[in-house]
């Protein structure tokens, strides 16, 4: 046997693997570049709202005027199409790229919500039926790659992530697209969410050295429109306080927002004196506020 | 993954390209540039699958890959659009019918 190492070998015989791989990652930085800030929303936890949050804070970032892209990394649950009502979109292509959808308030959007026929239909990607854990999670890290890379974002000021529950999720994104300016942590507050999200927060902080921006409580409290009252609802011990984190905003449900979103409807257009709109505009500030002081990106 | 010819210590280079077998199967003939041993490479359906996860071409990629061209041609559904009848696929209009 030859005293080799891998390394020591010149080549790959032909296929430049190599080569084709910093291709993708070429463009998608070249991509990216026009991109001011990209802040990915992440949980670890499912259920607790991080796309309504996602949703909601595009919406009122592309009120205060900002261009805003958001990029539905949610490959097998996607529902930001649906909540910017941007649902039934086809993407077409140009010379700059794949035409993402365009909110009614100017959000550019990407989503493999576009690329399913039909409402009950799953992500289901042709190949040998069985034993598909060898290669979907690559097959789905490539497909997020290209959602980013291949989307004509044009120059955006943020860029959105909405990012898919479990801890291994945060991982897989932010080691495909390479670049994360910010995270933001969103929880509930129960011990449950402290116990999940904990863990994602962890991973961001130690593992992924991403810097986190804060942490949203998202429905400790619900605001009755009908009395004006705020009510507990997931209110438990301080998950900022616990998890060594700045406490962005305090979102109370709002039923309201429910049948916004579900509708497509901008909740921060319509109800902009709500406690739930003041709240996710306090995210916004604080985003903007980091953003100006070029603390971020 | 990376061949070497055991006699004179040099790297294999790709020979031939199999095509793509219904059964997922994919073959590859490396040669020895110095003394023309070769050798053929079986890729089982979860390897060869493994590979095109990764977006990446055996024997080399000679045109920039097409946008989206994971999704296009992965995901289920998008057989039709290759093949012109208009199927799923919203890139089916893009396709080559080579490809």
């Amino acid at each position: 046997m030859p005293e080799l190492k891998y390394k020591d070998i010149v080549g790959d015989g032909g296929s430049h693997v190599l080569d084709q791989v910093e291709a993708q990652q070429d463009r998608l930085s070249q991509r990216l570049s026009r991109v001011g800030c990209i802040l990915g929303i992440m949980s670890g936890k499912g259920g607790v709202g991080k796309s309504t949050v996602t949703a909601n804070l595009a919406r009122i970032l592309a009120i205060r005027g900002k261009s805003v892209g958001v990029l539905d990394a949610d490959l097998n649950g996607p529902s930001m199409a649906k909540l910017l009502g941007v649902r039934g979109h086809k993407p077409d292509v140009s010379e700059k790229g794949v035409v993402p959808a365009l909110s009614k308030d100017g959000i550019r959007i990407m989503s493999m919500d576009f690329f399913l026929d039909a409402d009950e239909d799953p992500l289901q990607w042709q190949g040998p039926t069985s034993d598909q854990h060898v290669w979907r999670g690559l097959l789905e890290a490539n497909t997020l790659r290209e959602l980013a890379a291949d989307t004509d974002w044009g120059e955006l000021d943020v860029l959105l992530i909405d990012l898919p529950p479990g801890s291994d999720r945060l991982t897989m994104v932010c080691d495909t697209l390479k670049r994360m300016d910010h995270l933001i942590a969103v929880g509930i507050g129960s011990d449950l969410s402290q116990l999940i999200v904990g863990k994602s927060v962890t991973l961001a902080r130690r593992v992924l050295e991403q810097p986190l921006l804060g942490i949203v409580y998202n429905m400790r409290h619900y605001f009755d429109p009908a009395t004006k009252r705020l009510m507990p609802l997931f209110l438990s011990e301080d998950e900022a306080k616990l998890h060594q984190l700045t406490m962005l905003a305090d979102i109370p449900f709002d039923p309201r927002l429910l049948s916004c979103g579900d509708q497509g409807r901008s909740f921060p257009e319509e109800y902009p004196h709500s406690p739930t709109s003041v709240a996710l505009n306090a995210v916004a500030d604080q985003l903007l506020n980091k953003l100006a002081a070029k603390e971020i990106s | 993954m990376k061949f070497v010819c055991s006699e004179c210590t040099e790297p294999m280079k790709l020979d031939k390209a199999g095509g793509l077998e219904e059964d997922g199967t994919f073959s590859v003939r490396f040669a020895c540039p110095s003394c023309d041993w070769g050798f053929v490479m079986w890729t089982n359906p979860q390897e060869t699958q493994m590979v095109r996860s990764l977006g990446v071409k055996i024997g080399g990629n000679t045109v920039p890959s097409a946008p989206l061209e994971t999704i296009r041609t992965h995901m289920h559904g998008s057989t039709s659009a290759t093949t012109g009848s208009g199927g799923k696929c919203p890139f089916s209009g893009l396709m080559d019918p080579q490809d």
